[in-house]
């Protein structure tokens, strides 16, 4: 099998540019400065990785990101770098022709293969998602035994997404869930971004193994940060100056959009640092707050458009904090009622009146006191 | 003097004066002015931080000021965090009445603490507690109000780690926020259970207040001073609980 080098010197790319390539992708790992040599070593001597893409539930969404991604030289480059085998989207193939690609690939390359999951799995009914006849469940877990790296492509292969937001009808689940015991790459974001979709298949191409993942499994080097600390408009939060509408003074003067519901807090993804289209923007940049959309079942988190999402996430619908502020003036209202039954049977006493059992008691407190 | 109570209502039983005893040690009564204005400045700048009320002016380059209301949460939380766990080094070490912990699985406790809510609910004149202890509906509420603490310490460090994941706080945090998935769920509920603390303090403070006027047995002021006007029904008594009256001294002379 050719090299990936071998590949792009083909397509007529200049070896200035195939190292230009190398540092670009290195250093948007976050690799130290050495690794871009080691990067090119390995696109020159490895033969190009096979990838089967499978798409599940899913809207493609990220297959659109990732044919977008232009800092590793746009998406021919990334077609080049692995030999895609099979993805249902870019294929010319079709019917038993495609099935047969995939098949062929899982029995040739057993071990080398890289499995990309695009999509979530239904498991309340396997019916809900078949192709060629099988279930997503049969498919993904036949493949990912012996793939090299299983990686989890989006929110939707990730957690779900919005086919597992309430009430979830087809039961959908995220994969790592489902391969117990199997490590999964897992690259959230509705789309995730296109470059560090390919910068982590530049990484498994390199070093044959997952980049350093956090606690929710995913690659510390594009996950590790909040869109918060990395945002633009940060300096704007810290001061406490916060846009309140989508057409006041502070929104025009680019404000924090803290208080629109921006959920950068609690984001954690590379938007602020790699940003969309190049290096463009990034939707907090563009005046929209952010989503969220690579954070756990993020569809949920209604309303998008308020800091404090209603309680319990959204089952109520009330604000906590309207609810907590009628709590405490109930409290206080019990105290003083509750004050004043003890007086009057107090004085009822003192008058020489028997004690009624139940009598005056009416008031109730919150059954809670110091 | 001690001995000189003034008997209340007719119905009371005659109790027999101890006297001043010691009961809330200076840790005990430290910790609780401490974890006082930790949760009043926890909550207000809670509700600042959860609200974002509009609070700058000027320019970015020139104004910290919601940066500064993070950072007053921040380490008021630090403080809160370590009274926590001093109170609770105390708990092990300290007199017999630091050791008020809601006992939930002695029969005799959940006796008590409903004999307690039905005289609450009947708004029942008579109060008398012979040390301050003895109220086992009070101490439920101090459980909830720890179990409140605790919990608000968890989420709010491990949301304090959403900055620096890999951080000490994150390594510490991290299981949580992998069983909740994310940390969004994480400040929800953070911002829920902080309004348990205002509703405890209404109802706390109703309730010392109530109990002081009612029982005329110091309960407000033991809590600056220490020393508590403690009574026991009779001599047996007296005797059985010799272990828990520490030093009983007369009028409230210290040693």
């Amino acid at each position: 099998m050719e090299s990936v080098y071998d590949a792009l010197m083909a397509r007529g790319m200049s070896r200035r540019d195939f190292f230009r390539f190398c540092t670009a992708m290195a250093a948007t790992l976050g690799l130290p400065a050495q690794a871009s040599a080691q990067v090119a070593q390995a696109l020159q001597a490895k033969p190009r990785v096979p990838v089967i893409w499978r798409s599940f539930q899913e809207c493609t969404c990220c297959s659109e990101s990732l044919i977008r991604a232009s800092h590793p030289l746009v998406a021919d480059i990334i077609l080049d770098l692995i030999s895609l085998d099979y993805h249902e989207v870019l294929m010319a193939a079709a019917g038993h022709q495609a099935e047969g690609a995939a098949r062929q690939t899982l029995e040739k390359y057993a071990g080398r293969y890289v499995l990309a999951v695009e999509g979530s799995i239904p498991t309340r009914d396997e019916a809900y998602c078949t192709i060629g006849g099988r279930s997503a469940l049969d498919i993904l877990r036949e493949e990912a035994e012996t793939a090299m790296a299983v990686i989890a492509y989006g929110n939707c292969a990730s957690w779900g997404c919005v086919q597992s937001s309430r009430p979830n009808p087809t039961g959908a689940s995220g994969i790592a869930k489902l391969l117990p015991g199997k490590t999964v790459i897992q690259v959230p974001g509705c789309p995730p971004i296109g470059e560090v979709m390919a910068a982590l298949l530049v990484h498994l191409i390199t070093f044959e193994r997952p980049p350093e993942l956090d606690v929710l499994g995913r690659p510390k080097a594009f996950y590790g940060k909040r869109v918060h600390d990395t945002c633009v408009r940060r300096a704007y939060f810290d001061a406490g100056l916060f846009a309140e509408s989508f057409d006041d003074y502070g929104y025009r003067h680019g404000w924090c959009l803290y208080k629109l519901g921006c959920r950068g807090p609690s984001t954690y993804n590379a938007c602020a640092l790699v940003r969309w289209n190049g290096g463009v923007s990034y939707p907090i940049q563009s005046g929209h707050p952010c989503l969220g959309c690579a954070e756990r079942g993020f569809w949920d988190q209604a309303p998008f458009y308020v800091q404090t999402v209603g309680a319990p996430a959204g089952a109520v619908g009330r604000n906590p904090d309207t609810v907590g502020t009628v709590a405490v003036g109930v409290a206080a209202a019990a105290a003083v009622a509750h004050a004043g039954a003890t007086a009057v049977r107090s004085l009822v006493e003192a008058r020489g009146g028997r004690p009624q059992p139940g009598g005056a008691g009416g008031a109730r407190d919150e059954g809670k006191e110091g | 003097m001690a001995a000189a109570v003034t008997q209340r209502a007719s119905t009371q039983t005659p109790v027999a004066a101890v006297g001043n005893t010691y009961v809330w040690e200076l840790p005990v009564r430290l910790f609780h002015w401490i974890n006082a204005a930790c949760i009043a400045t926890l909550f207000v700048t809670g509700l600042l931080i959860g609200r974002a009320m509009p609070l700058g002016g000027g320019e970015p380059y020139r104004t910290f000021t919601f940066g500064w209301v993070r950072y007053v949460h921040f380490t008021a939380a630090y403080v809160f965090l370590a009274n926590w766990l001093f109170r609770i080094y105390w708990f092990f070490v300290g007199n017999a009445q630091a050791r008020n912990i809601f006992a939930f699985w002695s029969r005799r406790a959940w006796k008590s603490a409903l004999k307690e809510a039905r005289e609450l609910a009947l708004a029942s004149p008579h109060e008398s507690q012979p040390l301050p202890n003895d109220n086992h509906l009070a101490r439920m509420a101090h459980g909830l109000l720890f179990t409140a603490s605790m919990f608000m310490l968890l989420t709010g460090f491990a949301l304090y780690a959403e900055a620096h994941p890999d951080g000490t706080w994150g390594h510490l945090s991290g299981w949580l926020v992998g069983l909740v998935g994310a940390t969004r769920p994480l400040r929800l509920w953070h911002h829920v259970v902080a309004w348990f603390f205002p509703i405890f303090v209404i109802a706390h403070l109703y309730q010392v207040i109530r109990v002081d006027a009612l029982a005329r047995q110091g309960l407000i002021s033991s809590m600056f001073s220490g020393y508590y006007l403690c009574r026991l029904a009779n001599e047996s008594e007296q005797r059985s609980r010799r272990h828990e009256v520490a030093t009983v001294t007369m009028a409230g002379g210290r040693r």
